[in-house]
């Protein structure tokens, strides 16, 4: 019987050795199996099988830059190298929108794009491999992406990419993203460097003005490459001057500019001039500018445009209103219907010259006033003066089609930092802004790709639900009523089954 | 199968068990949405990725009985008697601890109806969280099952689950220290610079791939990858199948 027994529990033993192996074999392979299909899996139809549901299409490019990545030659090879580890989570980080896209871009465009992340601190030799001529600093662009084609290079910051909330940042200085350009700011960078520049344009810095980042963004998607030219002592226009740019200067130009601005007009320039009429530029009458101006018969006034026409102000503000592109630029945009604010008047210079024909641009209702205000933004001696239909823009130009031709805008609402990233690069003023530069610089030459600014999800909630007496009931109903029930609820039941 | 199921769910509710994870749950969702309230924005889908920071502990509480309990009362061994398959076994106790976060998950469905009625936004971002927070409970509720049929002490079973799914939060920074370490370890026995650096970066890279957070994280953004929820369903498959021969080598044990 003992023998038996014996037998029996070596058998067992035997059967129960044999069965650990089988089982650790069977759970090894499986884990193996599945590691390798999924690596697999990742590798072949990752891509293939990974689909864009969001409502704007964040992280997908759209058929422009399809079209264009089409458009080049199959051995065309546009490297996008990020200067920094890929993150392994990028939400919540600033590439958010930007690195699901450059995913895409290398999905879309068949092998003509690859995007690579190389740390230069990990891989120095990767900054000399980019660029052996140190033209771009690179070892200063960590965090960067840099887009390189043939040798030449366009640095793109991650801000680069986004339109964001001004007036937060200069009180918070943190962004607040209302919208997403990423694929705006590569497309039109990866255009240039395959396609080149059609034309010039330079923007005067110097005189007090802000920011040009945004219209360096637009000019650049139009395949202009834009320069700034600084106020200094030997101001001259550059001969590949296709378009010189005045964008919200608060102070006036010098004698020096305005002799140099002079030749340029005579010589068929174009101009684009933006001032408005705020705090910073109250006591400015913009006197050289004017005489300059006076060439090509338009004068900036000294005067705020007041909107009275209740069904043309924005929000019941008179200095915020709307305004009216009229034949021949109605068609200038999708609307004629255009946003205005804090606007100089633009009139007629009194003594016309006769070489130039100026026309307006942009109309008030004929029931605005302009006055004049103060330093403190307050109007000087209550003046409001006469009533009727002012303009907030003006065209000039001679009969010559290659004669000096220029826009001048009263109201900074086309060509400013601050409201291109409140409104984003596709709000119909910024599509105006484009039609007025393909008017000044030839239409033909612009073939920039213009992809629209995709907004970002907003989660405000109604700002009549969004009440302290409300938040107060949600945290009463979620954090402590409902717990407390459960809670009750467990007591309860233990106690009645604590003895079961 | 559905007898298994039935049965587990609803011990959940002759206990205390269900009704604390669920008074957790809920605690820990409406802090999440009444913060966001208070804000006057409510983004669904960040609430939904927060929770999933909560698996750590929820899923320990509700797995560590479904097979410890049997064992330490000795019921376990109806299963090898019955005629019933370990494989119904093992899916019944998941479906049930699943079930019980299905159950848990109506009080975010609450927060979405009270978002919409407030004019906020549930958008196809929130979708793509939601559906990663059932594959991840799924793949985390097999860890805890597997927790739970290696012992017949509830705690240390909730401790192993914990251990499991709080490795799986953190493979990024494991494998973030790990590629470091293993740089400085190659730069210190002679290996240059560049070569060191990028096999700690491809050390890191294999690690941070296994990472169900890094793998899902476009969800939120409205991106969908078949492949990532493939992975999820994998793994927790895995954990299912070590249990199932966790199981069935004490049944033929048994003798």
């Amino acid at each position: 019987m003992s023998k038996e027994n014996n037998n029996e529990n070596m058998h067992n033993d035997v059967r129960a050795e044999k069965m650990k192996l089988f089982s650790i074999g069977s759970v090894v392979l499986l884990a193996a199996i599945i590691l390798l299909v999924n690596i697999l899996f990742d590798k072949i139809l990752g891509k293939a099988m990974t689909f864009d549901f969001s409502d704007t299409a964040q992280n997908s490019v759209s058929q422009l830059t399809a079209d264009y990545l089409d458009s080049l030659s199959a051995d065309t090879h546009i490297r996008i190298v990020g200067l920094f580890n890929r993150p392994e989570n990028v939400a919540n980080t600033k590439y958010q929108y930007i690195i699901p896209l450059l995913d895409d871009y290398v999905k879309t465009s068949k092998g003509k794009v690859t995007v690579e992340y190389i740390d230069p601190l990990e891989h120095p030799s990767i900054i000399n491999q980019l660029d052996p001529t140190n033209s771009q600093d690179l070892a200063k662009q960590a965090e960067n992406f840099v887009i390189e084609y043939n040798g030449n290079l366009k640095v793109i910051a991650p801000i680069d990419c986004y339109s964001y909330d001004e007036n937060y940042f200069r009180t918070t200085n943190s962004y607040l993203i209302t919208g997403n350009n990423a694929e705006y700011t590569f497309t039109n960078a990866m255009n240039v460097l395959t396609n080149g520049y059609a034309a010039k344009a330079y923007i005067v810095t110097g005189l007090k003005e802000e920011g040009n980042e945004n219209i360096t963004k637009i000019l650049n998607s139009m395949t202009i490459d834009v320069d700034t030219l600084a106020v200094s002592e030997n101001f001259t226009v550059p001969d590949d001057c296709s378009l010189l740019i005045l964008n919200g200067p608060n102070s006036d130009i010098s004698e020096k500019m305005y002799v140099a601005m002079s030749d340029y007009i005579s010589r068929g320039g174009k101009l684009l001039v933006a001032v408005d009429y705020s705090t910073y530029n109250a006591n400015e009458s913009y006197v050289r500018l004017n005489l300059l101006l006076s060439q090509m018969n338009i004068n900036i006034q000294h005067l705020l445009i007041y909107e009275n026409d209740p069904t043309y102000q924005l929000g019941g503000y008179p200095i915020d209103s709307n305004v009216l592109a009229i034949e021949p630029f109605a068609d200038y945009s999708s609307s004629p219907v255009l946003h205005n604010s804090y606007a100089r008047s633009i009139a007629y210079a009194e003594n016309p010259n006769t070489g130039f024909t100026a026309l307006p641009v942009l109309l008030t209702s004929d029931n605005a006033a302009t006055i004049e205000v103060d330093e403190s933004g307050r109007a000087v001696d209550n003046g409001m003066i006469t009533t009727a239909q002012y303009y907030a823009a003006m065209y000039s130009s001679t009969s010559n089609a290659d004669g000096a031709k220029a826009f001048v805008f009263g109201t900074l609402n086309f060509t400013s930092d601050q409201y291109i990233n409140s409104y984003g690069l596709n709000d119909y003023n910024v599509e105006f802004l484009r039609s007025c530069i393909r008017e000044l610089v030839s239409a033909q030459t612009l073939d920039g790709i213009n992809i629209p600014t995709k907004l970002v999800d907003s989660y405000t909630l109604a700002n009549s639900k969004s009440t302290t007496s409300l938040s107060t009931l949600m945290l009463v109903i979620f954090m402590v009523f409902i717990p407390v029930i459960l809670i009750s609820v467990a007591v309860i039941v233990y106690s009645k089954r604590k003895n079961l | 199968m559905y007898a298994i199921f039935k049965r587990e769910f609803l011990s959940y509710f002759r206990s205390p068990v269900g009704y604390v994870a669920i008074s957790i749950f809920s605690f820990l969702a409406g802090f999440i949405f009444y913060s966001q309230f208070a804000g006057g924005s409510v983004n669904i889908g960040s609430e939904v990725i927060s929770l999933r920071s909560f698996f750590v502990i929820i899923v320990p509480i509700i797995t560590m009985g479904l097979l410890a309990e049997d064992k330490k009362r000795g019921t376990e061994i109806l299963y090898y008697t019955t005629p019933v398959s370990l494989f119904s076994v093992v899916a019944g106790k998941v479906l049930a601890a699943f079930a019980l976060y299905a159950v848990m998950f109506l009080n975010v469905v609450i927060h979405i109806i009270v978002t919409l009625a407030c004019g906020g936004v549930f958008g196809v971002g929130a979708v793509g969280t939601i559906i990663v927070f059932f594959f991840m409970a799924f793949m985390f509720i097999s860890m805890g099952l597997f927790a739970s049929a290696i012992t017949d002490n509830q705690i240390v079973s909730a401790i192993v689950a914990f251990i499991f799914i709080l490795i799986t939060q953190l493979l990024s920074v494991i494998g973030d220290y790990t590629g470091t370490a293993v740089t400085s370890v190659a730069s210190a026995i002679g290996v240059n610079s560049e070569s060191a650096s990028a096999v700690g970066t491809a050390i890191r890279s294999a690690i941070s791939w296994l990472d169900p957070f890094a793998k899902t994280q476009d969800f939120r953004l409205g991106v969908f990858s078949v492949s990532a929820l493939f992975f999820l369903l994998c793994i927790g498959i895995l954990f299912l199948y070590m249990t199932y021969r966790v199981l069935e080598k004490k049944r033929w044990s048994q003798a």
